[in-house]
């Protein structure tokens, strides 16, 4: 088959049409990003709203994706240690660890960075204070704008730049549930007021659904191709609130953000991801008009890959499914090229697959296993090859 | 699997006042009505009844059920939430009258999630279920230091202690606690479990570690197993 255009390929895959080989998405977090684009002498290693692609690019993406909404800034910033930022909902973020505390500190904390081989500990930021705490919070409180044309001015730009050759997805990162429990709301709170406080959730649930809706919807008006919808409601091993929680809290509110996407492009394709098992929700997914899920955990619940392809797999297009939590970061060389192997023949076959890791890849992966990664992907990522013929 | 059954406990008839029935505390517990617990469990003291049949035959049955059905995928984090949560309004009360009458803990359990990592849900689910099994626990929060948890071990004189992390890179400092523990000598006096999404067994071997808890009850189990075992007696 002769080669396929980045976007031809991603959308056929989409659409679980022939093509020539598979469609990859590699994400990285800034620390990883800056690492990897020295070896390759790119300097351009901008993340979240500040991303430039050229890098994914180099890797053989064959989408450009732009982060906006609530994760956006906090997770792609410098954050002092003790410092506390709040970001556009007025959620409070700080950043834990050694770096930066003490002097002798950061020399324990140098300890753990290598450049060759993994970072054994990255910085994180997390948020740690959540602006509604009450009905009243909930009354007074002021959604975001989501007209802000400092969070929309990129996309029109990426469109332009990139929208002939490559797929552009906007990616409006926690949307629902999960922009509830771990930004807006508070983890511990949110699901004791599943039960306490019902209507201050499905307060908080209308209001990141009509936010959600307008800025999706203005991403579609400035010609994404898919717009992705994340919203983390899967654990390790289970789902974090069960199915009929999420059938009644999340499935008639992504309905209408979809809707409203549809609205405006009937053609829009939609992304919905999770973290962790989400199985038991699968079929919902389809029933949404869902177009691809995904990145597929394959360390807890999700690990029966053969199985879900087989049952979902003609209704759905899926990405992920290479593990992020050990063989990418502590696995050797070997393991990494293996782990490729079993993902794209579990996955791949059929059509109807973007292959990535499960994740983000952050500073934990040695440079070693992202090559192995990358040599992989392309020896064993081409229909009509082994093991895809 | 098969839904769970609730366990009564045998013989609670004989250790219950005449007429007295444990039903309505056992449901409330189980649908995570704290406040019917807490009124309930306060009924019991004052009928005078004993502080531990109240825990054993009053408030764990529903509890033990709904960590079966937790265990199973049966029941998710937000009905656990409101049920240990129960639990908890239940043991406020019942817990100065156990210490009054110098009732042992199990055992003493050191938790904390390690540096660098700010999640909190699992291990506080695994703090409360510890509680209930009889433990007294020092729940040392989310970023905590090695040092912290040595300080905290050293003066509680722990049997056991906990590490959680949620995240590949911070699951590296368990690793580095647990050396830590090695290198102050205290090593052979405790005995060290982790847990957290990206652990698994093989990595807690690799740290050096006793046990990994798969989940929260796996994590109980081992913590009753571990604290039976002999260690070095603290000085």
């Amino acid at each position: 088959m002769k080669e396929l255009l980045p976007r031809e390929r991603f959308t056929r895959a989409l659409r679980h049409e022939k093509i020539d080989r598979l469609p990859v998405m590699y994400r990285m977090k800034a620390e990883a990003k800056s690492k990897i684009a020295r070896v390759f002498g790119i300097d351009k290693t901008g993340t979240g709203r500040a991303h430039d692609p050229s890098l994914e690019l180099r890797l053989g993406n064959d989408a450009i994706i732009y982060q906006i909404g609530i994760n956006a800034d906090f997770s792609h910033r410098h954050i002092e240690i003790g410092e506390t930022w709040f970001n556009h909902f007025g959620v409070g973020y700080g950043k834990s660890g050694l770096q930066g505390r003490t002097a002798a500190e950061a020399i324990e904390f140098a300890k753990t960075q290598e450049f060759w081989g993994p970072a054994k500990v990255v910085p994180e930021n997390f948020p740690k204070q959540h602006p509604i705490k009450s009905k009243e919070d909930l009354a007074n409180y002021k959604w975001p704008d989501p007209n802000d044309p400092v969070i929309l001015a990129p996309i029109k730009d990426l469109v332009e730049r990139y929208g002939k050759d490559y797929f552009i997805i906007v990616d409006l990162s926690s949307s629902l549930i999960e922009a509830g429990y771990a930004h807006v709301v508070g983890t511990q709170n949110f699901f004791l007021w599943m039960y306490d406080e019902p209507e201050l959730i499905a307060g908080v649930l209308d209001g990141l659904t009509e936010y959600y809706s307008k800025l999706g919807a203005n991403a579609v008006k400035m010609g994404a191709d898919m717009i992705r919808v994340g919203d983390d409601v899967g654990a390790q091993q289970a789902m974090m609130l069960s199915p009929k929680a999420w059938r009644e809290l999340a499935k008639p509110r992504l309905k209408h953000m979809f809707d409203t996407y549809r609205s405006i492009n009937p053609d829009i394709f939609i992304k919905l991801h999770s973290c962790g098992d989400y199985s038991p929700i699968l079929p919902d997914e389809i029933e949404l008009g869902v177009d691809l899920s995904g990145l597929m955990q394959p360390t807890g619940g999700l690990k029966d890959q053969k199985n879900i392809k087989a049952k979902y797999g003609s209704d759905i297009a899926l990405i992920g499914g290479l593990d992020v939590q050990r063989i990418l970061p502590r696995g050797q060389v070997e393991d990494v090229r293996k782990a490729v192997f079993e993902t794209i023949s579990n996955l791949g076959p059929g059509g109807g697959y973007i292959f990535s890791p499960s994740h983000y890849i952050l500073a934990d992966v040695p440079i070693q296993n992202i090559w192995a990664l990358i040599e992989a992907q392309r020896d064993f990522g081409t229909y009509g090859k082994f093991p895809l013929n | 699997m098969s839904e769970p059954e609730l366990k009564l406990p045998v013989g609670w008839e004989s250790r219950a006042p005449a007429g007295w029935s444990w039903s309505s505390l056992w449901d409330a517990v189980e649908n995570g009505n704290h406040k019917f617990t807490a009124t309930r469990t306060q009924e019991a003291i004052d009928a005078g009844v004993d502080p531990k049949v109240i825990l054993d035959d009053g408030l764990f049955p529903g509890f033990d059920l709904q960590g079966m059905r937790f265990s199973a995928q049966m029941i998710f984090i937000p009905e656990m939430l409101v049920a240990a949560r129960a639990m908890k309004a239940g043991l406020a009360l019942i817990r100065p009258l156990l210490a009054a009458k110098a009732e042992k803990p199990v055992g003493v359990f050191v938790i904390g999630t390690v540096l660098g990592d700010m999640h909190d849900i699992g291990q506080s689910i695994v703090t409360i279920m510890l509680e209930n099994a009889g433990f007294r626990v020092i729940n040392l929060g989310t970023d905590v230091h090695p040092s912290r948890f040595i300080e905290a071990a050293t003066k509680e004189r722990a049997d056991l202690i906990g590490f959680s992390a949620l995240l590949s890179t911070t699951v590296y400092y368990q690793k580095v606690t647990v050396e830590e523990f090695r290198k102050a000598g205290l090593r052979g006096k405790v005995k060290i479990l982790i847990g957290g999404a990206p652990t698994s067994q093989e990595w807690a071997t690799e740290c050096g570690a006793d046990g990994w808890g798969k989940d929260a009850i796996e994590a109980v189990r081992l913590a009753r197993e571990l604290v039976a075992q002999p260690r070095e007696a603290w000085a």
